[in-house]
This record gives C-alpha cells, structure tokens and sequence, in this order.
C-alpha cells in the first residue's frame, strides 16, 4: 500500500497530466456518435411535442368542466400553475435539483439567506456578500467575508436536504482519515433531538503548502437536512494571503452557528432529498469491518497499528516501520511505503 | 429543428464527440461500450436544447455537465437493479497499446472509486474545473467535493501501490 504525503501530493500534481495521456488512447474513429445522438435527439423532441400536444388537449377538455377548472389548469398569472396538470411542460430551470418534493414553506432569496448568515455572526465588519436562494437549483448558499477586529476572513455556508441514512451523510460526517487529510481536531456527536454533527479544525490544503486554515461544520438533522458551513484565517478560500492566526469562529459558535433555527426556514422551502437509491453489498460480503479485520490478521504479531479505516471494499492500517518491512516482503504491490 | 440549426448542432458535435468520449471512458473506468452510450444520450439531449443553444452560455461546459449527470443517473439506476462486473471490457484492446499495464492499473483503481467521486475526479483533474464548478454540477458543497477528492485521491494512491511515482511522472 502506498499513501505517504508526499506520494499523493505528486499524485495530485500529476494527475491531470496523466488522465489526459490516458484518455487521448481512446479513439473515436469508426463510432457514429454523431448520428446516434441526432436519432436519440429527434426522438426526445418528438416526445417533447407530443407532450405538449396530449398537453393542450387535457387544458381544453378542463375549459368544458367549467371556468373554475380552466383558472387552475392555466395558471392564476403567477407562474404557478395551481392544478395545473395541463400546463405545457417546460424544463425545470429552478427548485432544489436533489429534493424528490417541493418544499412546505415560502421560498427565500439570496439576500435573505445572506441576512441569517449575518444575524448569526459576533460583532464585526462584513464584506463582499454573495449567496444563491433558496429556489436556485444548486441551493441556497450564503458567502461573506468578515472581520471581527482580527483581520478579513472568509465565512460560506450551504443549505441542502439530503437523506439522513444514506452513504453521502455517512461520509459527510465521519472525520477523515487523519494519514491522509490531516487536521488539529475533528469531533463528531449526535445532538439531543437527534441531529449529527461533525466538527473539523483543519487545512485548506492538505499538504499544508499555504497555511490556510480550513474549519468546518456538517450537521444532519434527523428529518433529512444538512448545513454546511466553513471559515477560513484569510479573506478568500484559496489565493489570499493569510490574514489571521486562526479562523474567527471558535468551535463552539461555529457549532452554534450550523444548530441555529434561523436556518430552519430555509429548509422548509427546500422539501425533502430523494432516499438514495439501497446499495448493493459488497461483492463476497467485502465491507469495510471485514477486510480491516482481514488485513489486521494478516499482519505479523509485531506489527504495531498506528491508525486504521474501513470502508466497503477498501481498508488501511497504517503499520510500524518493522511492519512496513515485513509488508513489502510479502505483498509489495499494496505495502505503505 | 430547421436545417441550419441541424448543421450547426451537427458542427459542435463533431468538434466536441471526442473530447465527451474521452471523458466517458474514464467516468466508466474504459468501458467504451458505455461511454458511445452515454455519449450519445448526452448529444440527444443536447440536440432537444440546441434551438435554445443561444441561452446556454457555453455549449461545451454544457455537455461536459450533461454528461456527468447522465453517468451518476446511468450509475444509480445501475446500483438499484444490477452487480458491476469486475472484469474490465475492452482490456485486451487497451493492453495491446504501450504503457498498457500503467494505464489498465489506473483505470481499475479509477473503477473501485464510487460513481461521484469518479466524477469528481474527472472534472477537478481531467476537465480542470475549480470546487466551485464540480460543486454545482453535481448539487453538492463545496466542502463535499473537497472531501471527496481528497478521499478519492487517497485511495487512488492506495490502488496504484508502487506505481504511484511511475504514474505521477506519466
């Protein structure tokens, strides 16, 4: 197994460069792309049109039942179509693209999400507004930058419905594996009333090249809700100088800032996520748990585990040199080095 | 769609099929089988909103989107009612090339990545789009696809074990 530091910083460097070495081998020479997109096309506008068409036909079948149903089916002239299931299909441009439901509560623009944000901060300057709502596909996001005396440092947090047992979650929650995303502290905790919280001190760059810090705070909440949000000890995520010793918000308003109910609202206007679809097992039953306890019974009585983590499919231990020796002896190809 | 439109749709097709093929075969990992697929599901859908092309700032970064989110849709359709395979298509086709057992190493590390972060790693390094961009494709945070590209990026290490230095300097 490989996996230092240094490897996966030139990995990263790399990577771009040997992806597109990679990919130039994949040659479309002989294959009618071209063609099968113009056929698979016409047919999606064929389908479009005849939409439109059984469309018309319902709205007018709707004016026969009376003036009422004709309101409804056209829409009262705010765009909304009351029951409108006559209406011309149109693509969606707006609405939270993961929610499966429309929200309960009234939509709220950028400006509104930006003002919670703002109504949450301590007492200091704020800066360089920007934030989407809550309409706004990608959903609503709030950006700032603020400077409580200290110096400038940027503040972001995101909003979004997700489902609360699904892997994303899962991930989203767990502090990572400390070998490979190093941090000075990562606490994870289920609140009282249910929601989950994962709270990091760490770095916007791994390698620590720039010593931008990174703190971070994900909550779900049991009713399928996320807040994410992430400060930085310079007035801009990447290229800007470093402004402060530390981020502005210490862990505990930054807790406080993700639990607060003034985001409530936001995400009653947002619905519920769609449940990810049920994963299939792992293939011969190999989830995280199995293979670390695998791996570990594979290693020599003297080997010493400094850390370990275990996904489905995937697992790794971090070993004491003497270990690491055995290691390549054995299995060079999956030793760390 | 009127016949200019049809050329001019056909124009940017020809221009852009390579580079959304390439990008397809490695979101599925060098199933080129999949990647003619999803390739031409992307011009189809592109085909419906070319008339509106006008209103799609850059038609480019445009597909390149589609196509992320025609492979994660292939891909959950695929998690709900079928077992991947573990056999990679195509390998022998791929193998017979040079540098094949560099390439066949990457591409099956890439495959035992989870559908997003594979896309996530194909438009933060293959396309080169910033957190920002990846983020709004996908519908994630950015903090999502920063956690995801470091994880992914971990265990692409961890894949390609030794090779990792050969791999760096490809």
């Amino acid at each position: 197994m490989s996996g230092t530091q240094e490897d996966l910083d030139a990995l990263e460097g790399g990577l771009g460069d040997a992806m597109r070495r990679i990919g130039e081998n994949f040659s479309v020479e002989g294959r009618s792309l071209v063609d099968g997109g113009v056929v698979r096309g016409r047919r999606g506008l064929r389908r479009r049109r005849v939409a439109a068409v059984t469309g018309s036909v319902a709205a007018l079948a709707v004016v026969g039942f009376g003036a009422s149903y004709a309101t409804a089916a056209f829409g009262d002239g705010s765009g909304q179509g009351g029951a409108g299931v006559a209406a011309q299909p149109k693509v969606q441009e707006t609405g939270p693209a993961t929610t499966s439901s429309p929200g309960k509560g009234p939509q709220l623009s950028a400006q509104q999400v930006i003002e919670r944000l703002e109504g949450l901060l301590p007492e200091g300057k704020v800066s360089g507004q920007v934030g989407r709502g809550t309409a706004d596909r990608r959903g609503p996001y709030a950006y700032l930058v603020f400077d409580d005396g200290k110096g400038k440092a940027a503040i972001g947090v995101s909003v979004g419905a997700i489902d609360p047992h699904g892997t994303e979650a899962k991930q989203q929650l767990e502090c990572p594996d400390k070998s490979f995303v190093p941090y000075d502290s990562c606490q994870n905790e289920t609140l009282a009333g249910g929601s989950r919280l994962m709270v990091m001190r760490g770095y916007e760059y791994p390698d620590k090249r720039v010593d931008t810090k990174w703190w971070h705070a994900y909550l779900v909440t049991p009713d399928g809700y996320m807040v994410d949000a992430s400060e930085w000890n310079a007035p801009a995520e990447k290229d800007a100088a470093v402004s402060r010793a530390e981020p502005p918000l210490t862990v505990g308003q930054l807790k406080g800032l993700v639990t607060s109910d003034k985001w409530r609202p936001v995400m009653n206007a947002l619905g519920k996520a769609a449940p990810e679809p049920v994963q299939q097992p792992p293939a011969q039953g190999q989830d995280g748990k199995a293979i670390l306890s695998k791996l570990k019974s594979l290693l020599p009585a003297s080997a010493k585990v400094a850390s370990e983590h275990g996904d489905d499919g995937y697992a790794s231990s971090w070993m004491t040199a003497r270990a690491r020796a055995w290691c390549r002896s054995t299995c060079s190809r999956t030793c760390p080095t | 769609m009127r016949r200019s439109q049809e050329s001019g749709f056909r124009e940017f097709a020809e221009a852009r099929m390579g580079h959304l093929f390439r990008s397809a075969c490695l979101l599925t990992s060098g199933d080129t089988h999949l990647a003619e697929d999803l390739v031409q599901e992307t011009l189809g859908r592109m085909y419906v909103v070319w008339g509106r092309s006008s209103k799609i700032g850059n038609p480019a970064a445009y597909a390149q989107t589609v196509l992320v989110r025609v492979f994660l849709a292939h891909q959950r359709r695929r998690s709900a009612g079928e077992r991947p395979s573990d056999e990679m298509p195509e390998a022998s086709e791929t193998a017979a090339q040079g540098d094949a057992s560099l390439r066949l190493t990457f591409l099956d590390a890439l495959r035992k990545l989870s559908a997003k972060d594979r896309a996530v790693v194909v438009l933060r390094y293959w396309e080169d789009w910033s957190v920002t961009e990846t983020a709004d494709v996908l519908n994630v945070s950015s903090a999502a696809v920063r956690t995801r590209s470091t994880r992914a990026l971990a265990r692409l290490g961890v894949q390609l074990g030794d090779s990792i230095g050969e791999f760096a300097a490809y």
